[in-house]
């Protein structure tokens, strides 16, 4: 999935929010592969050593959880959020763009400042105590995996600000997205 | 006036209780259930609880948080998931060579058990109380077997809590897994063994599908009390008979949970071992020996968690000395009595 | 009227996803409106049978969802697809196992479907398989000219193969909440030393059920690339060897292109089968020699790798997405007294056992539109369990019964989860309304299943009556 292309710009803090995203998202999909590698070190030390780390064995989670929250803004940026497009694909793209500004408007801000409001008390009394891990062992940091709740509402809200004015721009006219260069339909061979 | 009190006797009250127990899980399921129904009968359905399994409305591991921000009124769950809020929260739930069901009852009824407890869930604005116990568990399912202290070097377990750490120090590789992998973990061999609860739920379970030898005593868990969690301010704004009617519906609980796992255990145990030829293998003396060591300094560790912990550990430790120099002589000496071979009976 | 707004809330999440806004945001958001809705009728006084009070408990769910530890192999067995499809091993191994079939039209179908279930029942996860399957086998498939429908149907079915072939992690939740409900309905009865259900019980009753799903799955595309031999192109195997520049013998590019593939995925699910590893762990394994092939193909640049991994974060973050708006939506639908609603209407049906088993499934179906595996399996199942099985319905046939039934509605337009996974990484030449086409007749195929399971319960039963 590439990032999309467009003529014409974005204004300034706009754009550099889009690529403050944009490297946020980059910089996290290495800890996918760090993930994986402890992971795989688990498997090893436990089967061929027969030792087992809790810390470790948490460590992935907290990477998987870090990724799969703060990342979600990364992928709307590159529409990468599956939608059920029977009609959606079928229409123009300043329709395209009016069905994705009102979502973005009254969909997904209003859920997104509702996760911060709901999880600021949730929390806070978490940062209160440092919230330490359930397993004995275990990593202390409870009260920062629980972060990641308001800080991905966070970032999809910001994220949710680009969109939506990237959105703006293309219904007002100011942008035009390019039209892929694509394989031709595959209508023909149903 | 009058008027007043009529008023307020008219006020009826919709709390709702989340468990970390699945919906009607077998024994320790059913207290919430009973005690749902009889806060609703015994207030004339002035107080009605709506009860939740694990995930139904939070996940089983977040009934803490759900009832200190009062998502829910009401929680029934076990202390030591909450480890990582109050570490000494753990002498409230099971300490390896620690007190029994019986003994935990007494500490915390008349020893200054519920007032520490109390305390230490006092931040989180959390009124608890005792709501039912396991008794002595089982010591677990191995494919194993476990002869010696060497046995256990390298041996694959998944074993929460203390119970875990000591195990962790004998040279056990501790693992942790969701409910949902323990099963196939260990009849794959992923992992060597687990423990479990008692016979009655691990029948239900169908541990002994997939693991050769069922271990006992359950040392590390010589019961679990189960607690049940108040919103304080909820609790506050509940009249004064509605509060009454609550605590000893709670207290009717705490008993009937252990009766019916007593009940139920022995049953289950003949099952397993008649209909599913499972082999009972007690653990040998110089584990539980060197277990009990262990155990000494997890505890001692966990004491200097916080000062109430300190407080908490002296007062158990105190209550635990006085009991066993009791039951040596009176529950001990009687079972001895009663049963001098020690072993089952036909 | 207002006691049915579960139901008109789920009427109006269908029109708004068809809007297209994603399906995560748009489940959530309308959820939510319709909360305020909730929130605002009961504030003036009108009782809307509305609890707010739910609402509070969304970000403990959101925490349940990152500490779930058996959604961590999500992203390994993404990543592991996501490796093997950059690297183009995938492709190799099908090419290779077209060569194999040779002459045999469908020959490639026939190879996806034979991958796939290796695949299925090394995952478990459905979004996994069917993301990992799709970014693997469709590409290839639709070079070698196969139909749209034909493609993407097989691979949403095999797909979803991953729940009812074992090892399968539905299966131990089911299983897990199934002998709690058994225990429940004899407990009920009166019978205090119950009899039990286990998982490994499910296992073996899942075994010829899902086996035979496979046997139908390659038995119909073997029929099509008979009855309309252009949507099943034969790959022809000179033509294949000069495009892949194989200049070697037949059995070298064998070797090459099938052994290392077929040994990683036969490790994964070996590792699970025969009792090495988790799910989690095998995940990883797989993930890692996927990883070393790529290397050692020589075809995992540093780029490359970059993208691979912006791929595995971009499909991950769509399956968790959906996971947290599918959260929500369900606090607010039982906050609408969704639950009780289901089963009132369940209750108050004629018909006995049949027609409650009949019923269950209906609503089983149904809910798998918006619902999870897991989702249904505790909230859905606790409920009408203990009631069937009180009626004498035998639980492993019921567990089957059930599993069959959510692969199927996990695949029915226009809400099938595994529609929405493979849309996810369908190249946007693909129509959706091919990849709903293509399911229909696999849709048929798993309706016989059901059928025959329904008359005849040994499918499932007789094998765990064995030990
Ligand atoms: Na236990
Ligand atoms: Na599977």
């Amino acid at each position: 999935m590439s990032s999309p292309s467009y003529s014409g710009e974005l204004p300034a803090v706009i754009a550099k929010l889009d690529r403050c995203s944009e490297l946020l998202g980059r910089g996290l999909s290495w800890l996918v592969l760090a993930m994986m590698l402890v992971q795989f070190l688990i498997v090893v030390l436990r089967y061929m050593f027969n030792v087992n780390s809790i810390v470790m064995q948490e460590s992935v989670m907290y990477m998987h959880a870090v990724v799969f929250m703060l990342a979600a803004s990364y992928t709307l940026r590159h529409d990468g959020h599956v939608r059920v497009d029977i009609f959606y694909r079928g229409i123009r793209p300043k329709r395209q763009a009016l069905v994705d500004l009102v979502g973005t408007v009254f969909l997904l801000m209003p859920v997104m400042v509702f996760v911060i409001l709901t999880s600021l008390g949730y929390v806070s009394s978490s940062w209160r105590i440092f919230e330490g891990s359930p397993d004995t062992g275990g990593i202390p940091g409870v009260f920062l995996l629980k972060t990641l709740i308001p800080a991905f509402a966070g970032l999809m809200i910001l994220q949710g600000l680009v969109e939506a004015v990237r959105h703006w721009w293309i219904l007002t006219g100011r942008l035009v997205p390019l039209i892929d260069e694509q394989e031709p339909h595959l209508e023909e061979r149903i | 006036s009058s008027f007043d009190n009529a008023a307020q006797a008219q006020e009826t009250f919709e709390w709702k209780m989340v468990t970390s127990w699945p919906k009607n899980f077998p024994g320790v399921g059913q207290g919430p259930e009973r005690l749902a129904e009889l806060v609703e009968e015994m207030s004339d359905g002035r107080l009605t609880i709506e009860v939740f399994g694990a995930g139904q409305l939070v996940p089983g591991f977040e009934v803490f948080d759900a009832v200190s921000e009062g998502t829910a009124e009401l929680g029934h769950s076990a202390s030591y998931y909450w480890k990582g809020k109050a570490p000494a929260a753990q002498f409230f739930a099971a300490v390896p060579f620690g007190m029994n069901a019986q003994e935990m009852n007494a500490w915390l009824h008349y020893g200054g058990g519920m007032e520490l407890w109390n305390e230490l869930y006092e931040p989180f604005g959390v009124d608890v109380l005792v709501a039912g116990a396991s008794g002595v568990q089982m010591g677990g399912w191995y494919n194993k077997e476990i002869n010696s202290v060497e046995d256990l070097d390298g041996l694959k377990m998944r074993m929460p809590g203390l119970g875990g750490e000591v195990m962790n120090r004998m040279g056990v590789a501790i693992v942790n897994m969701p409910g949902g992998e323990i099963f196939t973990s260990l009849q794959s061999g992923a992992i060597d063994a687990t423990e479990w609860i008692g016979p009655y739920n691990d029948l239900a379970f169908g541990l002994h599908q997939a693991a050769d030898y069922y271990y006992y005593p359950g040392w590390h868990e010589p019961t679990v009390m189960f607690e049940a969690l108040i919103n304080e301010e909820a609790m506050a704004a509940l009249p004064a008979d509605l509060q009454a009617i609550l605590k000893t519906a709670v207290r009717d609980i705490n008993a009937s949970v252990l009766d019916e796992y007593t009940a139920r255990n022995n049953d289950a145990l003949e099952t397993l071992l008649n209909e599913h030829d499972v082999e009972l293998r007690r653990i040998p003396d110089d584990v539980l020996e060197q277990a009990r060591e262990h155990s000494e300094d997890v505890v001692a560790e966990l004491a200097e968690s916080s000062e109430l912990a300190g407080r908490i550990h002296e007062s158990y430790r105190d209550f635990q000395n006085k009991v066993v120099n009791y039951h040596a002589i009176s529950e001990q000496a009687y079972y001895n009595a009663r049963n001098p071979e020690g072993g089952t009976v036909e | 009227m207002l006691e049915f707004m579960p139901l008109v809330l789920f009427a109006v999440i269908c029109i708004v996803l068809m809007f297209g806004y994603p399906v995560a945001l748009s489940l959530a958001g309308t959820a939510l409106a319709f909360a305020g809705l909730g929130m605002g009728l009961e504030a003036m006084g009108i009782d809307a049978h509305f609890d707010g009070g739910y609402l509070s408990a969304f970000p403990n769910r959101l925490y349940g969802i990152m500490t779930n530890q058996t959604l961590l192999a999500v992203p390994l067995f993404v990543l592991m697809g996501v490796l093997l499809e950059k690297s183009k091993v995938a492709e190799t191994l099908l090419d290779a196992m077209a060569m194999l079939f040779g002459s045999m039209r469908g020959g490639l179908g026939i190879s996806v479907t034979l991958v796939g279930m290796l695949l299925a029942a090394s995952t478990g996860i459905v979004g996994a398989t069917v993301v990992t399957m799709g970014l693997m086998s469709l590409p290839t498939m639709l070079k070698r000219g196969y139909s749209v429908p034909l493609a993407t149907g097989t691979i949403c079915a095999t797909g979803t193969l991953g729940q009812i072939i074992p090892p399968s992690i539905a299966l131990v939740l089911l299983g897990d909440v199934l002998s709690s409900a058994y225990q429940q309905a004899q407990l009920s009865m009166g019978i205090f030393s119950p009899k039990t259900v286990s998982v490994g019980d499910l296992f073996m009753g899942a075994l010829v059920p899902g086996l035979l799903l496979v046997v139908l799955y390659i038995t119909y595309v073997a029929f099509i690339s008979w009855w309309k031999p252009e949507a099943a192109p034969p790959a022809d195997r000179k033509e294949l060897m000069e495009e892949l520049g194989h200049t070697g013998g037949l059995g070298l590019l064998l070797l090459k292109g099938m052994v290392p593939p077929i040994v990683l995925i036969v490790a994964v699910l070996g590792s699970i089968l025969g009792g090495f590893a988790t799910p989690t762990e095998a995940s990883a394994v797989g993930a890692f020699g996927a990883l070393m092939l790529a290397l050692i193909y020589r075809r995992l640049s540093f780029k490359v790798l970059g993208e691979v991994l912006r791929s595995t974060v971009n499909v991950t973050t769509m399956v968790f997405l959906i996971l947290i708006g599918a959260a929500l939506f369900s606090l607010v639908f039982r906050a609408y007294g969704g639950e009780e609603l289901v089963t009132s209407l369940f209750e108050g049906m004629p018909g006995g056992v049949v027609g409650a088993t009949i019923i269950v499934m209906l609503v089983i179906f149904l809910l798998g539109f918006i619902l999870d595996f897991i989702e249904i399996t505790f909230v859905v199942v606790p409920i009408v369990g203990p009631i069937l099985l009180a009626m004498g319905v035998d639980p492993v046939w019921l567990g089957i019964m059930i599993a069959i039934n959510l692969q199927t509605s996990f695949l029915t337009p226009p809400f099938g989860f595994a529609l929405f996974y493979l849309r996810g990484v369908a190249p946007d030449s693909v129509p959706t309304s091919a990849i709903y086409r293509g399911v229909i007749p696999f849709i048929v195929l798993q309706l016989a299943m059901l059928t025959a399971l329904a008359f005849m319960p040994q499918l499932a039963t007789w094998l765990p009556d064995q030990f």
